[in-house]
């Protein structure tokens, strides 16, 4: 319509300049808040995965006993533990955050996309914090990152294109039925669990459970997940279908849900107003 | 519409109509949603916040908007603020918008003075730059210049609105929105940002003003606009229409 036609039309490139700006202060609020008061502040980024790490390997390598002899189960945890943080934080924050900022959306004219990018945006830093502990960690048990750590960057542009996806598909589906959110949590528990964070990949292979490996297939972390592992380890996994096919595949998918969710914001983002 | 008033205008409002959905009971939730379209229960009773609006806003007028409450003010300033899209009509805006409708809508409470200027003038469409050379400015108009490093859930409303007005007034727009925002403070800050509009009025920006104070609408605006009921019920000089509202008010 021809409202805001005329408004972009005149400051269209100063507008995206702008937005970028926004979109920082936006991510500093969310850090700011998340740290105020807090004596260690940011080191719980570090902090956070890797507390998590050790309780999730005392059970897993003591209790449980899982068979793992690659490498130290910790680093096997922590690079999948890590890697899904991104996605899950990322995602569920994108979900709410249209809501959040409805008081915003009704007052003021803004690029309601912004909202869900945020969010994303904030995962992507925090991920880049928990970083350093995956790296204290593998110093610690005395492993070097491959030279195929150097396409990390270009897989976690592939994982927030993809995050960027789900978060626009639920914050949009979530203004309008508010069940999104609660399905959310299930859905991302049931995710984490279909992914291989925590259990090894020949638990797969060795149960003769075919379906259960085809359906992993169409995960899009589990690819994510084995491709960043071997893109910092540089050893193969058994059910490895290649670095650079896993790799092609999150593309894939990353594109594809990226389109879906982009679309599907696009068409109801008007309509927000009237529901948040 | 001849040339020349198609370039004065600022804000064209062209058959413009608001028309709600609201279910008869608010559905939110996808069961009841796929019970009630399996029964096409889903039924929308409809109401109409604004019906077939149509004026002007030319450059340099100072424009009043009155009405009594829910008759459509509020959803009509929105339309020209870019916040709602029209269910029917077009509205154009030429130019830059500063909207003072409820001010401190994106101050986060538990941010400083200082990093919520940043963020509502980022959210306001300001770059870093020109927010740096303009931080002063905005600090001694609202005249807080102690609490600048306290947090804003510390502040009185008071002290929220002269933040939000001084950060949403430092440019100088051509369409200036304010919604009932200049009841806020004390009288001494109310009289400050009369004198700042008339400013910028003096300096050739657009000013839309919704207030219930027909005193300030008579002080301030040439033109005005009564919508009552959603209809639009006068168009004109600011005085006579001012008068026939509180005719009408009695």
């Amino acid at each position: 319509m021809s409202h805001s036609a005329n408004l972009r039309k005149n400051n269209s490139g100063k507008q995206n300049h702008n937005s970028l700006y926004l979109l920082f202060n936006l991510v500093s609020k969310d850090f700011k808040l998340r740290y105020r008061r807090s004596i260690l502040g940011v080191v719980w980024s570090m902090l956070n995965p890797l507390l998590m790490m050790i309780v999730m390997t005392l059970i897993f390598t003591n209790i449980f006993r899982f068979q793992f002899d690659m490498y130290p189960f910790a680093v096997y945890l922590i690079l999948g533990q890590t890697l899904f943080a991104v996605f899950q934080d990322g995602a569920t924050g994108a979900m709410s955050s249209i809501i959040e900022a409805a008081p915003l959306i009704k007052k003021v004219h803004v690029q309601k996309i912004i909202f869900p990018t945020e969010k994303v945006v904030f995962a992507v830093v925090n991920f880049c914090f928990s970083l350093i502990a995956v790296g204290a960690v593998l110093a610690f048990f005395g492993m070097a990152p491959s030279w195929k750590a150097l396409f990390i960057p270009f897989l976690v542009i592939l994982l927030i294109i993809f995050t960027l996806g789900v978060g626009y598909l639920v914050a949009a589906l979530s203004v309008f039925f508010r069940d999104v959110m609660h399905l959310w949590g299930v859905l991302t528990t049931v995710w984490f669990y279909f992914t291989p964070i925590f259990w090894p990949y020949d638990a797969l292979a060795s149960n003769g459970l075919d379906w259960v490996y085809l359906l992993v297939q169409f995960n899009p972390m589990y690819h994510f997940v084995s491709c960043f592992r071997q893109m910092v380890t540089g050893i193969p996994l058994p059910s490895d279908l290649g670095v650079v096919t896993e790799f092609g595949l999150c593309a894939l998918f990353a594109v594809v849900t990226f389109g879906v969710g982009l679309f599907v914001f696009k068409k109801l983002e008007k309509k927000f107003i009237l529901y948040v | 519409m001849s040339e020349t008033s198609q370039q004065n205008a600022v804000v064209q409002v062209d058959h413009v109509s608001m028309v709600f959905n609201i279910a008869n009971e608010k559905v939110q939730s996808l069961k009841e949603y796929f019970i009630k379209i399996a029964r096409r229960e889903l039924m929308f009773k409809e109401f109409t916040a604004v019906d077939d609006a149509s004026f002007t806003v030319n450059r340099g007028d100072v424009f009043g908007l009155v009405g009594t409450n829910g008759s459509g003010k509020s959803t009509m300033l929105k339309i020209i603020a870019g916040v709602l899209e029209p269910s029917k009509g077009t509205c154009t805006v030429n130019g830059t918008i500063s909207p003072l409708i409820e001010l401190g809508a994106g101050f986060d409470p538990e941010l400083t003075a200082r990093e919520n200027i940043y963020l509502n003038g980022a959210l306001l469409g300001h770059s870093k730059k020109f927010l740096d050379e303009h931080i002063k400015d905005i600090i001694d108009f609202a005249e807080l210049h102690d609490f600048m490093e306290m947090p804003l859930k510390n502040y009185s409303s008071g002290m929220v609105a002269r933040i939000a007005f001084a950060i949403a007034t430092v440019t100088e727009p051509d369409l200036l929105i304010v919604d009932e925002v200049l009841s806020v403070g004390d009288f001494l800050f109310q009289q400050k940002c009369e004198n700042r509009i008339n400013d910028m009025i003096e300096r050739g920006t657009t000013v839309l003003i919704v207030s219930h104070d027909t005193s300030q609408i008579e002080r301030l605006c040439n033109r005005a606009l009564w919508i009552e009921k959603s209809k639009l019920k006068m168009l004109g000089d600011a005085k006579e229409v001012c008068a026939a509202y509180r005719e009408y008010e009695r």
